[in-house]
């Protein structure tokens, strides 16, 4: 450096850098679209082009004995390693070749290893087929099952080691098997971005995978603070506690708001549908035996959205529940699940009254001529009596 | 060299120049998650290189390359914009350290000063003075001489340090 005013400029420069899993999930995308590449470049004159593709040239039933027949004579296994969903080799893949290495899985930190590298490799699936174009939503969705399945082997074996006393081995267990999950969950992030084909199972597989590293992240967190002093601080749990709350009660007052009425007790129904949540909130003026609804009243199409409304907001309540429970115990990871599964539901609760609410309201008193009003946001302008 | 070779060499690369390239697009953009971006997508097109078997005589220097090109790309997309607005969009800093805050007060102030600069001399600025490259090596990179390289950058001290009030 020439002199103190350059020197400082490159001190200042050398203090930006990428971090470990910015490298690492950059490194991976560079692998899969190298991966991909190599898989494009076969050339039809290529014996391995015909392998790849046998299932165009042979009956489903000969290629099993084909495949069975290649079996004897061995091999087979490490040409399933790179078989993908939908290929021939596949099932040897899944069935025989990860069924063998869970063989040799006694303890459960090599379980939780196993398994995590199970959920990589459903992941690396996805993630390959998504950029060559051929994923599709029954796949991704088989994935992700899988996926759940691993990740619940996983929390299982660190649980495990934490009881079996060694804290060190579930914290470090637990913690490769978030960073797995955090490096493809950037490069899911990716695909979803950049390639206008990918379908939303992807997007929805993402979000899984980093719900899945967060509630990882915590149980980390939860062992740590159980097997030391130290306090935790878990406001990422409180904030989506406050989250899933918020929601709900965003969607208890729309569901007040879906309709209004001036005579209601507690247990009236309208036009056969309860409402338990909206019942309690609007002012009731009528008669206790007043049966029948005053000058607004609700109609079928309005009434079922409102009722698979509240079926939904009955679910993200008692998903609250269990959260607010798991929370109490410590299970951090489990509540943080079970909060964000409250605050989606809710979400999605919200969503079926913003459907119904343009549909139109007409009287529901059987003793009333109905008039079905069909245009959008009109009112029946028929009147309605009280029957005693 | 077969395919396996090629794709180690550039893995090797990659894990050579990572934050180099990271750290060079940084200090000409605006936001970190568009300096991500830009990185990679440079490796992505240096890969496509390596794949067609294209003799490189200076790997490094095509890497650089390339990341500038798109850099000037971007500058023709974007304005540069404030420490503050790239906090907004994710560039977070440990409010809890002072002696943190006040670096990468003076790394904006500095990353601003070289936007400041006509773009013949910003890449050269960055590369002499962020990544410590000689001037021989960013003649390799920006083709040009090492003597016109030498003026360049004497120049573009003498204009940094007057927007910064050095």
């Amino acid at each position: 450096m020439i002199n103190k005013f350059e020197e400082k400029l490159y001190n200042l420069g050398q203090k930006i850098g990428l971090t470990f899993d910015e490298r690492e999930a950059m490194r991976a995308r560079l692998l899969s679209k190298i991966a991909y590449s190599e898989r494009d470049t076969l050339s039809p004159y290529s014996p391995m082009f015909y392998w790849r593709n046998i299932s165009l040239y042979v009956k489903p039933q000969y290629v099993s004995m084909a495949l069975l027949a290649v079996l004897l004579i061995g091999g087979i296994s490490t040409a399933a390693e790179k078989a993908l969903p939908g290929q021939p080799l596949y099932q040897v893949k899944t069935s025989v070749n990860e069924n063998v290495l869970g063989l040799f899985a006694f303890t459960p930190q090599s379980k939780a290893q196993l398994h995590t590298e199970l959920a990589v490799r459903r992941l690396e699936e996805v993630e390959t087929m998504a950029m060559a174009g051929t994923l599709d939503a029954t796949t991704t969705a088989q994935a992700e099952s899988k996926i759940d399945s691993n990740l619940a082997v996983i929390k299982d074996s660190v649980k495990q080691l934490e009881t079996d006393n060694n804290s060190a081995a579930a914290v470090d267990t637990s913690s490769k098997a978030e960073s797995s999950l955090k490096v493809h969950e950037a490069i899911l992030d990716t695909l979803v971005d950049g390639n206008a084909t990918v379908n939303n199972a992807v997007q929805d597989l993402a979000t899984k995978v980093s719900i899945q590293a967060t509630a990882l992240s915590l149980d980390r967190a939860g062992i740590d603070s159980r097997n030391s002093s130290t306090t935790l601080s878990i406001e990422v749990l409180l904030s989506q506690q406050k989250a899933a709350q918020d929601a709900i009660s965003a969607v208890q007052v729309s569901l007040a708001s879906a309709t209004s009425s001036t005579a209601t007790t507690t247990d009236e129904k309208l036009g056969g549908v309860e409402l338990p949540y909206i019942t309690p909130l609007i002012s009731s003026s009528t008669e206790a035996t007043s049966t029948i609804i005053g000058t607004t009243t609700i109609n079928v199409a309005t009434s079922t959205y409102i009722n698979k409304a509240e079926i939904k907001l009955q679910q993200a309540s008692d998903l609250l529940s269990q959260g607010n429970a798991k929370l109490d115990v410590k299970d951090y990871g489990d509540s943080f699940v079970l909060l964000k599964q409250a605050e989606d539901t809710a979400r999605e609760a919200g969503k079926i009254l913003e459907a119904g609410e343009k549909t139109v309201i007409m009287p529901v008193d059987s003793d009333v001529s109905t008039s079905i009003a069909t245009s959008t946001g009109t009112s029946s302008s028929s009147t309605t009596s009280t029957v005693e | 060299m077969d395919k396996e070779e090629t794709k180690q060499a550039f893995i090797a690369l990659y894990d050579t120049l990572s934050s180099a390239i990271f750290r060079h697009c940084f200090f000409r953009l605006s936001s970190r998650e568009r300096a991500l971006e830009i990185s990679q997508e440079a490796f992505l097109k240096v890969w496509e290189y390596f794949d067609r078997g294209t003799d490189i005589k200076n790997p490094t220097a095509l890497v650089y390359r390339v990341a500038n090109n798109l850099i000037i790309d971007e500058y023709r997309r974007k304005k540069m914009v404030s420490l503050d607005m790239m906090q907004e969009s994710g560039f977070d800093i440990e409010d809890d350290d002072e002696g943190k805050i006040m670096e990468f007060m003076e790394i904006d102030k500095v990353r601003q000063a070289i936007a400041k600069l006509p773009e013949k001399y910003r890449q050269v600025v960055t590369l002499r003075f962020v990544e410590g490259l000689s001037p021989s090596e960013i003649g390799e990179i920006v083709k040009r001489t090492e003597n016109s390289v030498s003026v360049q950058l004497n120049r573009a001290i003498k204009m940094l340090q007057e927007i910064l009030h050095i």
